[in-house]
């Protein structure tokens, strides 16, 4: 049987979710020494470390069966796989950020809104039935309203001092944020019992 | 302008040789089952009307289906499933046909995918419909020809799983929701999204129904589901569990523990309304096989014909065909693993298999662990161990 193949988010949710496998008892030395190479092994299973978006394009192919992902990737690229537990780390949410002080609902103009994450702007304003201009941007989106492009953002905030340090405020949450666990539909359903114990392994983690 | 002469269309390609051979192969097979068990061959257009897709209960959004224009101006789809123009030809050339009738067909289906995800928008589906056929009988026989199916394509290791469509619509209509709420919550069993539906559950007031609920997309499995489901389902979704039971009981002692349950199988295809399947195969990490049981999709065309059916994914057996094939072509790769102080033994071994013919390398051993990753790295078919003693481990 092959071994189950865990795709991780590299970067913010990294450490994390590695010290997770740690409370799970797993050999995580490949993990914390990467080196060159690109697929990892972690005790009987096999890691590989992706870009978030990468993360759910693996999983929705089965070519890797278990994931860990930010909630903000699953809400910006919807998909068909499972998503099994909420690890509750890398906490933090989308909202809606304007230059402070102002009231971004008031006016007749149509609003522009900049930001990274397109498809959670434009859900989150149809259902307010607001009719918005959404530009993505690629980096800093704080400085969009600066330039005066856009009257407000939708990005993740953690603590708020960017938003601060910018003259911006938070003027609605969109949504909480944190890790979850996703998994491939099909590899569920062939190998549930090993699938359904690694999940559980991990929640029992999360207990801990 | 660059003229788009020497590509294929998004999500579109050329079958070629090998993989075209095994395609017809696959769509053979299943026609001659279908075939040897009374259905009868129909092809419909590839091109309909907008509005057969449309009706109440079909299972497509605007944004899924492809579509053209005809002269006059009507707006017309490439086919998104078959089922909907098997159901209109039935009610109009067919209507006189006796019951039940049995209809198979072999045809491509267009869907669009979100661009750049290495989805087709062009599937061949295989697949019957069994129309007038109300009861348990006619379930049965859905379900086992759908496992013949993946057994006439040399699949042994599928995986068949049923659920209910009955099942979310009885626990739901006890909550106190409003349908907006309550498609939120269907999507979160879809998706087994196990905590952000106990938060939304959280919110309402403790009910049979809301505690039913929160356990949906938990209960899939083998026969245990149904213990764990007895106790928490009550009403019409108690007889609708019920009625698992009897078909599961029916068809374990045929597929074994090939035949599984999901009670969370809640998906959007409307018109579904009794039991509901899927099939899955290791080596495709989609649903190969869907299929259920739709009393209610002829109400639209004016009467009353229960049928059950089920459409099979040509392409993705003949990808996982084609996969196997490839691996069969590989020679058998060895390595072999020498601990300190038997490089001479491992050298030995490795004259005595090269000699025979197999493709070996040796590597210095640095404990199993390692020894597996690297060898699964490599794709090696066996590793050997040599030490003072000599392991032999072989690897699928």
């Amino acid at each position: 049987m092959k071994p189950i193949r865990i795709a991780l988010t590299k970067g913010r949710l990294e450490k994390d979710a590695v010290a997770i496998f740690d409370r799970m008892g797993l050999d995580t030395d490949a993990l914390k020494n990467k080196g060159r190479r690109l697929i990892l092994p972690v005790s009987d299973c096999e890691a590989v470390l992706a870009k978030a978006a990468d993360v759910i394009t693996y999983i929705e192919h089965g070519v890797c069966d278990v994931g860990v992902v930010g909630k903000d990737t699953i809400l910006e690229y919807p998909g068909s796989y499972y998503e099994l537990l909420d690890l509750k780390i890398g906490k933090c949410r989308f909202a809606l950020a304007g230059p402070a002080g102002k009231d971004f609902y008031a006016g007749y103009q149509s609003k522009t809104i900049a930001t990274k994450y397109p498809a959670v702007a434009r859900r989150f304003f149809d259902g307010k039935g607001m009719d918005v201009k959404i530009i993505k941007i690629e980096g800093s989106v704080e400085l969009a309203p600066l330039l005066g492009l856009a009257d407000a953002i939708v990005d993740i905030v953690e603590t708020g001092s960017t938003l601060r340090e910018n003259g911006l405020e938070v003027i609605e949450t969109v949504a909480p944020i944190s890790a979850r666990v996703i998994v491939n539909m099909a590899s569920l359903k062939l190998r549930k019992a090993e699938m359904e114990d690694f999940v559980s392994r991990m929640q029992a983690a999360l207990a801990e | 302008m660059q003229k788009y002469i020497t590509k294929t269309p998004d999500g579109t390609r050329d079958l070629l040789f090998e993989e075209c051979e095994l395609h017809s192969r696959v769509k053979s097979r299943l026609s001659d089952l279908f075939q040897s068990r009374g259905y009868y061959e129909v092809v419909t257009p590839g091109l309909e009307y907008y509005d057969l897709f449309s009706l109440p209960g079909a299972a497509f959004s605007q944004t899924e289906m492809i579509k053209v224009t005809e002269q006059g101006g009507r707006l017309l789809v490439l086919r998104p499933d078959s089922t909907m123009p098997i159901a209109r030809l039935v009610s109009t050339r067919l209507k006189d046909a006796p019951l039940p009738l049995r209809l198979h067909y072999a045809q491509k289906v267009y869907r669009v995918s979100p661009g750049l995800k290495g989805r087709s928008n062009e599937i061949t589906q295989s697949g019957v419909e069994l129309i007038g056929a109300e009861g348990r009988l006619y379930d049965l026989e859905t379900i086992l020809t759908a496992a013949k199916a993946l057994e006439a394509c040399g699949m042994t290791d599928y995986k068949i799983e049923l659920g209910h469509a009955g099942i979310f619509g009885a626990l739901a209509a006890d909550l106190p929701v409003d349908e907006e709420e309550k498609e939120e919550i269907r999507l979160l069993i879809e998706s087994k999204s196990y905590s952000a539906l106990e938060d939304l559950l959280d919110g309402l007031p403790e009910s049979d129904a809301a505690a039913a609920i929160r356990m949906l997309p938990r209960l899939f499995g083998g026969r245990e589901v149904l213990e764990q489901a007895a106790g928490i389902f009550g009403g019409r979704a108690a007889d609708e569990l019920a009625y698992l039971r009897e078909l599961l009981a029916c068809l374990e002692p045929a597929l074994g523990d090939r035949i599984n349950l999901d009670l969370g199988l809640v998906h959007r295809n409307h018109y579904y309304t009794g039991v509901v399947f899927r099939g899955y195969l290791p080596g495709s990490g989609d649903t190969v096989v869907s299929g259920g049981r739709y009393d209610r999709l002829f109400d639209a065309f004016g009467s009353r014909r229960p049928a059950v059916g089920f459409a099979v994914d040509d392409d993705a057996i003949t990808a996982i065909l084609l996969a196997e094939r490839e691996k069969q072509r590989k020679p058998r790769r060895k390595i072999l693993f020498a601990a300190a102080g038997y490089e001479m033994k491992a050298l030995a071994r490795l004259e005595e298999l090269t000699a025979a013919g197999d493709v070996c390398e040796v590597l210095p051993f640095g404990g199993k662990q390692e020894s597996l990753h690297i060898a699964r790295e490599r794709n090696a078919a066996e590793i050997e161990l040599v030490g003072e003693l000599t392991e032999i481990i072989r690897l699928v």
